[in-house]
């Protein structure tokens, strides 16, 4: 029967306190079946001693080592929250392109933008950069459809 | 101006009316930024309503309902040198006027299938080969018959692919290939298998000069992989692949209209 401490340990709190580690305990029994075993090791035990799992933990793996295991997660979670925002913005960005998109497309199916004989303000239209801008040039080419519809009594 | 006189834009609506829709605003916007251009639509009859001035040619499919008469209409072309476009997709950079000139010598060009796609081309890579081409927009010589009759070819071969009717066999097997191509039935639906099958596995069609549109970014922008696939100088084409409610026509009735 055996135990070790994989290479993966991090320090769980402040990098610079120390206090506690996240590791994994390899334990092989007598039939040498592993097990693996996800702990948090405190520095000091709740009689002020020194956890010699602790002492263990750094005797096999070293305090640098866990240091930088430490700084590489760090690295990684900020990278990984990056890019989770740059694929939230990109997937607003999308949506707010298909919703103008479809905007316009039904701006196109009233009957008085429809019909209107006014290619540039239609273009303008067509061209508008948001939704704000397309619902004001679709109002002027409605207001003006209605402008040159006969009066009626 | 770079185009000839019988060059145009082919553009396929069938099946649901948002296409149809679609396909009058793609026009409109292919005319603000080149005001000569020839538009051909190839559209189911049922769709079409008196609004369609901007069409300069209108081809009646054969088959009502066929969600792939795109390749059908492609092979119907009027025009010497083609712009085949998706309906769901607006015009929006005045180099569109230079379109045609990409073709130089070729047969065909598509747009490059980028891997930030692939999620969206499922099955695209698969034990033989992957999906390079993408069908969205094809700039094509339709002055050519040997390139109108490789149209037809895809047409055909795709009906048959999706009816069950074909699939490439084993040569020791006399089988379906499926091991080769994939599953079938999760890949009879792409119309991008028969182009792959065609240029690749099929000898009566190796002579095909096939090309890639440079900086097809630009020319098959995406909007759902906007922020990966913009190029500084601006999309000419931008494709809504999500954005048109394409099995919800009614999005589109407004007042009954």
């Amino acid at each position: 029967m055996g135990r070790r401490w994989l290479d993966n340990a991090f320090w769980t709190d402040n990098i610079s306190n120390k206090m506690a580690a996240t590791a994994i305990l390899e334990i092989t029994d007598d039939s040498n079946k592993k097990t693996n075993q996800v702990l948090t090791v405190q520095k000091v035990t709740q009689d002020g001693t020194i956890n010699p799992d602790y002492t263990e933990l750094l005797e096999q793996v070293g305090e640098a080592k866990i240091d930088q295991n430490t700084e590489d997660r760090r690295k990684e979670k900020k990278q990984r929250i990056k890019e989770e925002q740059q694929k939230r913005e990109e997937h607003e960005r999308a949506r707010v392109l298909e919703d103008l998109f479809n905007v316009k497309l039904k701006a196109f199916e009233v009957a008085e933008i429809k019909n209107c004989k006014d290619r540039i303000l239609k273009s303008r239209l067509r061209k508008a950069r948001n939704v704000v801008e397309a619902q004001a040039w679709a109002t002027i080419i409605m207001m003006k459809e209605l402008e040159n519809e006969p009066e009626t009594k | 101006m770079n185009q000839k006189p019988n060059d145009g834009f082919l553009i396929v609506a069938s099946k649901t009316k948002s296409f149809y829709i679609s396909a009058k605003f793609l026009a409109e916007s292919i005319k603000d930024y080149m005001p000569d251009a020839k538009v051909c639509l190839v559209v189911d009859e049922d769709l079409i309503d008196d609004h369609n001035h901007m069409f300069d040619h209108m081809i009646f499919t054969e088959r009502q309902d066929d969600y792939r008469a795109k390749l059908w209409g492609m092979s119907k072309s009027p025009f010497d040198r083609t712009l085949y476009l998706d309906a769901d997709m607006e015009c929006c950079h005045e180099d569109v006027e230079g379109v045609f000139e990409l073709l130089g010598d070729h047969d065909m060009m598509f747009t490059e299938i980028k891997d930030i796609q692939r999620p969206i081309f499922k099955t695209s890579v698969f034990p033989a080969g992957k999906f390079t081409y993408n069908g969205g927009v094809c700039l094509y010589n339709s002055s050519r018959s040997r390139v109108i009759d490789f149209m037809y070819r895809w047409w055909e071969l795709y009906c048959l692919q999706k009816n069950d009717l074909w699939w490439p066999t084993d040569p020791d097997t006399g089988k379906w290939a499926e091991k080769r191509y994939g599953d079938r039935h999760d890949m009879k639906w792409w119309d991008q298998f028969t182009l792959w099958y065609l240029l690749n596995e099929d000898p009566q069609w190796n002579d095909m000069s096939v090309g890639i549109i440079p900086e097809g970014e630009r020319y098959n922008e995406y909007s759902l992989f906007w922020a990966n696939m913009r190029n500084e100088k601006g999309a000419v084409f931008r494709h809504y692949s999500r954005g048109l409610s394409k099995d919800n026509p009614a999005m589109y009735t407004i007042n009954g209209q």
